[in-house]
């Protein structure tokens, strides 16, 4: 059972002691039991690092990231081994069909509308606005082939965030939801390589660059969380800090309501990429189910 | 302060005469280790656990290593119990300040 997110700003040097990370910090020696770990953040660049702990925390599939000095997240630390079935569930993967990726793909996109409404409804947007997005619900066509989820986005990042924005614009606004979907991504990255699947092969998304191209379709619903989070907190602040970075960085410790209960984000995850593998097993688009998303609870720091 | 989480304390005594003793004594504190305890006084370790359930996992799998002579006694008490804790003399000690039931932690 690991729930222990640790962001490592001073410790100079992490080791490992009999299933133990060991945080030299100051003189002071620390050990934190590696399966209370869910996510390890190395902020600081001139921590030293062994190559066995290092392999430890791959093994033991710990959400590891080494970020750079504005605290954004550049490298993951992945095992090359992570499921003891890797090759039969790759080669299922590969197998997926057409036809089934892209209806799974059409629900999603439903899925992320249905998320951008709720979250509209809940900071009291236009109603218009919110129809309009129903509308784009039921104009959808099979794999979003008119592209309603673009014409969607657009609606409701205007509408959230006034007229005059764009994701393209250089701001603290977009600075923070890229900040909270990179940790959002890495933590589907996690899972999804964990559970045996192969983070390129995907649902819809084929750019040629895009290595973790499955991630990137899968967190779609989950986005809003983060949309809902920056909304409220921090379009009032002008300048996107330290704490606003730590408390985006704790969104995996948020709780959210997933089926019947309310359970951590990562979780939330970890029984999402579950279902969605179940999906292509027995093709009942019932299972997959999805957050929702005005239902977080932000965890406190 | 979450209701759920736990606290799985271990006390023991060990016998420590004869060589074997020595080994077997070794051998368990190294595992208790492993299972994530730190100590907080001699002979006596502590971990955090996130719920009843985990609780009871964790002694299941101490059943497995526990040493054939001596004295070994668990205590399981809630993390607000143990976070009362009255200290008259020294003070925690790090390991202590940073094994609590925090989500989120810096160092």
């Amino acid at each position: 059972m690991s729930w222990k997110t640790i962001i490592i700003k001073d410790g100079e040097r992490i080791n490992l002691f009999l299933n133990n990370l060991v945080v030299e910090s100051a003189n002071v020696k620390y050990h934190i039991p590696l399966d209370d770990i869910n996510a390890i953040l190395f902020e600081n660049y001139k921590t030293v690092v062994t190559t066995r702990i290092i392999n430890k925390l791959a093994q033991k599939k710990i959400l590891t990231l080494i970020c750079d000095v504005e605290l954004k997240p550049i490298s993951i630390i992945q095992p090359i081994e992570a499921n003891h079935l890797q090759l039969k569930i790759i080669n299922n993967q590969l197998n997926w069909k057409k036809e089934d990726k892209l209806y799974l793909w059409t629900q999603i996109v439903k899925q992320k509308i249905e998320a951008q409404i709720d979250i509209l409804k809940v900071n009291l947007k236009k109603l218009e606005k919110v129809n309009l997005l129903y509308k784009y619900i039921e104009e959808m066509k099979f794999s979003d082939s008119t592209n309603k989820e673009g014409h969607a986005a657009k609606v409701y990042f205007k509408e959230l965030f006034g007229n005059t924005f764009t994701r393209e614009k250089e701001n603290h606004i977009n600075a923070a939801l890229n900040f909270g979907y990179t940790i959002i991504r890495n933590a589907f990255i996690r899972s999804i390589t964990s559970k045996g699947l192969h983070p390129s092969i995907a649902l819809f998304h084929h750019n040629m660059y895009n290595a973790f191209a499955l991630a990137d379709d899968l967190m779609e619903p989950f986005r809003p969380i983060v949309d809902n989070y920056v909304y409220k907190y921090v379009t009032q602040i002008d300048y996107f800090s330290r704490s606003t970075k730590l408390e985006l960085i704790n969104i995996l410790n948020s709780k959210v309501i997933y089926g019947n209960n309310k359970i951590y984000l990562t979780n939330a995850i970890d029984k999402y990429v579950d279902m969605v593998l179940n999906f292509f097993e027995d093709k009942s688009t019932n299972d997959v189910i999805y957050p929702i998303s005005s239902s977080v609870e932000y965890y406190e720091l | 302060m979450s209701y759920k989480f736990m606290r799985l304390m271990v006390f023991y005594d060990l016998p420590f005469d004869s060589k074997d003793n020595v080994r077997s004594y070794n051998k368990f504190r190294n595992n208790l280790f492993k299972e994530g305890f730190h100590m907080m006084q001699y002979s006596i370790y502590s971990k955090i656990c996130y719920n009843k359930e985990s609780v009871d996992f964790v002694i299941k799998r101490i059943n497995k290593f526990l040493p054939k002579l001596g004295n070994v006694r668990f205590l399981i008490i809630t993390e607000k119990q143990y976070q009362n804790i009255k200290i008259v003399v020294g003070k925690k000690n790090n390991n202590e300040l940073i094994n609590d039931d925090r989500r989120l932690i810096e160092i």
